[in-house]
């Protein structure tokens, strides 16, 4: 954190003009959070989007139907067109609501959705704090999110509500501890909290060789990954972990009184916690940003990173007035015509897109799944976490352990040097 | 027939000879009645008293005698009350009658003798003011808590323009919002236990999962299931008070209205009970005809239950699926009847017109088609192991606990008991047909979904069976009944013209008597009793349905479990409000 | 210049966290509804984090979150609305709960009272510790054993004992 406000203060702002760079720290990191913040909305409310649109299609396919296809070329605009319905829809609270905690409910839930992309990474410098605890933080912070349903659940005084409220409480608290075994077992393996780094050691051969999820790597995290998986499905409410929402069953469980805008709410809350339980585990079991042909624009060592090329192009330091605050924004402009600039830019975008491509894959899955399976019961739910994934993850975690203790928290490296 | 003693000699050796007098009537049900104090004990006598016994109480209904000029040798009687009893053993029925006299009539509950008389007695209650003493809850079940009248009765109007305008005044308004009210004890159910307060949860008229306005009173501790008690009514029309409104033939369209996924099956009993009332055989093309579209239908009715159980127990596409296929199975309906859900095809004596060209490649083409999708739907349904973890073992019961309430079709077949009108009393010209009857062994949802799904193959059995050997001839009976007539002599000679005009204006005079005609409908019998006092409409039509029993015993098997589980109950039972309700 | 606002700033974040402390804890007291409460808790153990991430005590501010607010909080509410409606209306404010209850506030104020007089306060210059998380977790397994061992195994104790207690009795 205070590296990053470090290098706005010194390497951006104070180049572009030496007053603005003797802002002080607070300011600056305010000023940078919410210009930060504003990507991270949008990025959410994209992936919400989008994927609305990519789960009707894909249903539509599966269900031998078109699904959305009249909105913009492809039916590509239809989720805007649906932003701007349930925008412009009435809010209807019904009378016997718990009007504070009725309204309170979808913001606690947007926000407990927004809190954990402050840790994920996009790629290997596009993160926005990357943080020692990070793989704790984000399972911490889905908590949030759970008393944002629970109040849901409780605030319109409805018993479909309750009902949904009450099963996704007992499902997200059950779940996250073999959720959070199972990423135990990758911390085991990689000896670090710390989402950045447990991705960075995944690269290996061609950039897939050492992902976590190969069972030559550990078989004990390939385990773990599919256990994560499902307790993914429990812990965003998709099929067949459906069940707080069980239309069948319950109507729409806890936003069954929800509409217009705050029923959106829940909506990209549910495909942003989607989006943020695959993501973590594209970077903790399938290598993150690492893939094919990404080493190639890899920086050499001693190569200028943009923070030198900055320097060098902003070379009037001393001077003062508005002439030389344009002449050095021209010059820090005129370093986008640089491909010594855009490698490192590329070396990043190619990352996000492995991330992003790879997070989406198992997105799709999610929505593969859920237009393929039913719905199971919920003592069955909590059965199948209690007496299977526990067990088992609690397994993978000691199997881990020992893995790193007697030998490396790669076994391929470890065989292949012992035959050395 | 063979050397068993009949019903009535048993009856008579148990209760002396002048307690029992016979009917006859048309369909050859011994038909006998005993007077009002007796009654619960000769029912009581036929199910567990005799040799072969009648274990089901196959229906319960009533007939307002007091408007009937046909009655010869019948004791007399304002209200009579009919029973009508099944036994496996003898492939036989009886039909019990009790007369009742005056304004308020009242008898005897036999409740404590079949539990599924409970519903049966609140319908005749609710429609001719029969009160049945000793029953737990006599209340009404079809017409709302607020009703003025019996609508069975003779002196109830049929129509609304009978009944002066409608109004709702403040007064009434909050009359109808008290009768409203829920509270627990009216419905037999307590607030709390020793140990837990309990939620009442009300699932439905309104709600995706009960498949049409079905009202369901969940009495929760947590989720699990403590009672359930189906409020139902919602979908009443009053079909049976119809019938005795229209003529015989106008009636036909109504039928379809009953089980609407089953369309002409509908047809098919009630055409068959006037038939048989006023003396008419339909010819073999007709039969055949009638055979090949009630399959058809047997098929619609099976996906559209396929498609929703799946999505009751949370596959949402399947549905898709067969909703898919069954509009391939409607197209054919739509290309012979000229409608879909609804075609109204069956006539008094036949069918309404023959087969148009081209018929047998329609069908072929859908026998070509149907089987492989049914393989695939077995991948993505039926093996699927968490739909199997969701209804094994769930909502079953046993073989006796079924023919003590009264469940038919699929629901009986599904704990190993072969049994099923198509075989055992065939119709139609079902004895001409090669089929297996499917059963199963457990009686959970599983085996009821095996059994129809198996049902789905017999029927493009006996669909390829129709295409293969239609016979040549008549579509219609050319008695002088059938209606209406066949079109090719009206123009030549006027005896037929007289006959067609007459049974187009008036509709037909059927015969006075009585028929039952049953058949195995997709959901299990389905049947009409009929009175006719000799004029051109019916003076009772009973209508006898299967979802009616069947969902009188959901509470039964949903104690105990979850939320979850009734839904899948729900969608095993495989109902149709409009089937309950009538 | 800067060093002020870095104390500002530290300062309007500690204000903004503790009104908000406060005030849901005093929402917590004197809710009508325990429902209400119980959500007003929320907030308070929320804000405590919030003091902790202030100290540059990350990973115990996470702790913080994931074990009261994920753990304890949801059980609390799970059993709030798992019991009868009825409580919602419960008159928990008796007049000898009141005083009850004041007197053990008070008493409890009075100790932490006592304590912040007698405490020997140094000030210290903040240094915000780097990798919280590693040092924790090896004392943890070093100095700290015994007692992370104890812990364990009464939370396992009570684990079993609650198994014990829900377990479907035969009837």
């Amino acid at each position: 954190m205070q590296e990053f406000v470090h290098f706005l203060q010194h390497d951006v702002l104070a180049r572009i003009s030496p007053p603005l760079g003797a802002l002080p720290d607070q300011i600056v990191l305010l000023g940078a959070i919410l210009v930060g913040a504003a990507p991270i909305v949008a990025f959410m409310a994209v992936i919400a989007m989008a994927w609305t649109y990519g789960e009707r299609r894909i249903a539509g396919f599966i269900q031998a139907r078109y699904g959305p296809n009249r909105v913009g070329p492809e039916g590509v605009l239809q989720p805007l067109a649906d932003g701007i319905k349930l925008l412009a829809k009435e809010d209807i609270a019904p009378a016997g609501a718990d009007r504070p905690l009725y309204e309170l409910a979808p913001l606690l839930v947007f926000v407990g959705a927004l809190l954990p992309f402050v840790a994920l990474p996009f790629s290997e410098k596009w993160v926005i704090s990357s943080m020692a605890a990070g793989v704790f933080y984000v399972l911490a912070f889905e908590a949030i999110e759970v008393i944002g349903i629970i109040m849901a659940g409780w605030a319109p005084n409805s018993k479909w509500s309750l009902y949904g409220g009450m099963r996704l409480a007992a499902q997200m608290v059950a779940y996250e501890i073999p959720m959070g075994l199972c990423l135990l077992t990758v911390v085991a393996l990689a000896g670090t909290l710390n989402l950045g780094q447990i991705c960075q050691m995944q690269g290996g051969a061609f950039g897939v060789g050492n992902w976590m999820v190969w069972p030559w790597v550990s078989p004990f995290a390939t385990l773990a990954f599919f256990m994560f998986f499902v307790g993914g499905l429990a812990a965003t409410k998709r099929a067949p972990f459906d069940l707080p929402e069980a239309e069948s069953e319950l109507v729409a469980g806890f936003h069954t009184e929800y509409s217009g805008i705050r029923f959106a709410f829940f909506f990209m809350a549910e495909y942003a916690a989607m989006y943020v339980v695959c993501a973590v585990a594209t970077v903790c079991f399938l290598g993150g940003w690492h893939g094919p042909f990404r080493e190639w624009l890899a920086p050499a060592a001693g190569a200028p990173t943009i923070s030198d090329l900055l320097g060098k192009a902003v070379q009037v330091k001393t001077a003062d007035g508005a002439w030389f605050v344009w002449a050095n924004l021209w010059g820090a402009l005129s370093v986008l015509g640089k491909w010594a600039f855009w490698k490192p830019m590329l070396y990043e975008l190619l990352g996000a897109f492995y991330l992003i491509a790879k997070s989406f894959f198992l997105l799709f899955v999610m929505v593969w799944m859920r237009w393929t399976l039913p719905r199971i019961r919920i003592d069955q739910v909590i059965y199948m976490c209690l007496k299977v994934l526990l067990p088992f993850s609690l397994l993978c975690v000691l199997g881990a352990a020992a893995q790193t203790v007697f030998t490396d928290w790669n076994l391929l490296h470890w065989l292949l040097s012992a035959g050395k | 027939m063979d050397d068993h003693p009949t019903v009535l000699q048993e009856l008579r050796e148990r209760f002396g000879a002048g307690a029992v007098s016979v009917q006859p009537t048309r369909d050859g049900v011994p038909t006998l009645w005993v007077s009002k104090e007796l009654a619960p004990d000769v029912l009581r006598h036929l199910k567990a008293g005799v040799a072969r016994p009648y274990r089901m109480l196959y229906d319960l209904t009533a007939i307002d005698e007091r408007m009937r000029a046909n009655r010869d040798g019948q004791p007399p009687s304002d209200f009579t009350v009919v029973y009508h009893l099944l036994s496996f053993d003898r492939n036989d029925d009886v039909r019990v009658k009790v007369a009742l006299r005056g304004d308020s009539p009242s008898l005897r509950t036999i409740t404590d003798v079949w539990p599924a008389a409970d519903w049966y007695e609140r319908e005749v209650f609710d429609m001719f003011g029969v009160r049945f003493e000793g029953h737990p809850r006599l209340r009404r079940i079809l017409m709302p808590p607020t009703w003025v009248g019996h609508p069975l009765r003779k002196d109830h109007p049929a129509r609304a323009t009978e009944m002066g305008p409608f109004q709702l005044p403040d007064a009434k308004q909050d009359v109808e919002q008290e009768a409203l009210q829920f509270r627990p004890e009216e419905w037999g159910m307590r607030r709390r236990s020793e140990t837990a307060d309990f939620l009442f949860l009300n699932l439905g008229p309104q709600h995706p999962g009960t498949h049409g306005v079905l009202r369901l009173i969940l009495q929760l501790d947590g989720e699990e299931i403590v009672d359930m008690v189906p409020d139902i009514g919602y979908h009443h029309r009053g079909a049976e008070k119809m019938g005795e409104r229209q003529t015989w033939h106008t009636y036909i369209p109504y039928t379809d209205r009953i089980d609407y996924l089953a369309g002409v099956m509908n047809n098919l009993p009630y055409v068959m009970a006037v038939e048989q009332l006023g003396g008419i055989d339909a010819p073999a093309r007709a039969q055949t005809i009638r055979v090949m579209l009630c399959e058809i239908f047997r098929i619609c009715s099976h996906l559209v239950w396929y498609g929703t159980f799946a999505q009751d127990i949370g596959a949402l596409s399947p549905v898709f699926f067969m909703f898919n296929d069954r509009e391939r199975a409607l197209q054919i309906i739509e290309c012979i009847c000229g409608a879909r859900m609804h075609p109204n095809w069956f006539r008094i004596g036949g069918v309404a017109q023959d087969l148009p060209r081209g018929w047998d490649k329609l069908v072929r083409d859908f026998l070509a088609y149907m089987p492989k999708r049914l393989v695939e739907y077995d991948r993505i349904v039926m093996k699927n192991r968490l739909f199997q973890a969701r209804t094994r073992g769930v909502g079953a019961y046993t073989l006796d606990e079924a023919i003590e309430w009264g469940v038919t079709g699929p629901g009986l077949r599904a704990c190993g008991f072969e049994w099923d009108f198509r075989k055992k009393r065939p119709y139609s010209g079902y004895d001409q047909f090669e089929f297996d009857i499917p059963t199963a062994t457990h009686g959970d949802c599983y085996d009821r979904a095996l059994v129809r799904i198996e049902e789905i193959r017999q029927s493009l059995r006996i669909i390829e069976q129709c295409v293969n050997h239609m016979p040549e001839g008549d579509y219609k009976s050319r008695h002088p009944l059938a209606t209406p007539p066949l079109k090719e002599r009206t123009m030549r000679d006027i005896e037929t013209l007289i006959t067609h005009f007459l049974g187009v204006s008036w509709g037909p005079v059927i015969p006075p008597g009585e028929g039952f005609a049953g058949i195995e409908a997709p959901k299990g019998n389905n049947g009409y009793y009929l009175v006719s006092d000799g004029s051109t409409w019916s003076y009772r039509t009973r209508i006898r349905t299967p979802s009616f029993p069947h969902l009188q015993m959901a509470p039964l098997i949903c104690r105990g479990a979850l939320i979850a589980d009734v839904l899948a109950v729900l969608g095993s039972i495989d109902f149709v409000l409009a089937d309950v309700d009538r | 210049m800067s060093d002020f606002f870095q104390h500002f700033g530290q300062t309007v974040a500690f204000i903004a966290i503790t009104a908000v402390v406060i005030g849901s804890a005093l929402a917590a007291t004197f809710a009508k509804s325990i429902v209400h409460a119980s959500f007003a808790l929320f907030f308070t153990l929320l804000g405590m984090a919030g003091y902790y991430f202030l100290l540059g005590a990350d990973f115990l501010g996470i702790t913080q979150v994931i074990i009261y607010v994920g753990g304890i909080l949801v059980l609390l509410l799970f059993g709030v609305l798992l019991t009868s409606r009825s409580l919602d209306q419960l008159q928990i404010r008796s007049r000898a709960s009141y005083i009850a209850a004041s007197a053990v506030g008070l008493a409890v104020l009075a100790m932490l009272w006592k304590a912040i007089i007698r405490g020997p306060w140094q000030h210290v210059t903040p240094v915000v510790p780097q990798q919280t998380t590693q040092s924790l977790g090896r004392l943890l397994l070093t100095d700290y054993l015994l007692a992370f061992e104890f812990s364990s195994v009464t939370l396992l104790a009570a684990l079993i004992g609650a198994a014990y207690i829900v377990r479907r009795r035969e009837k």
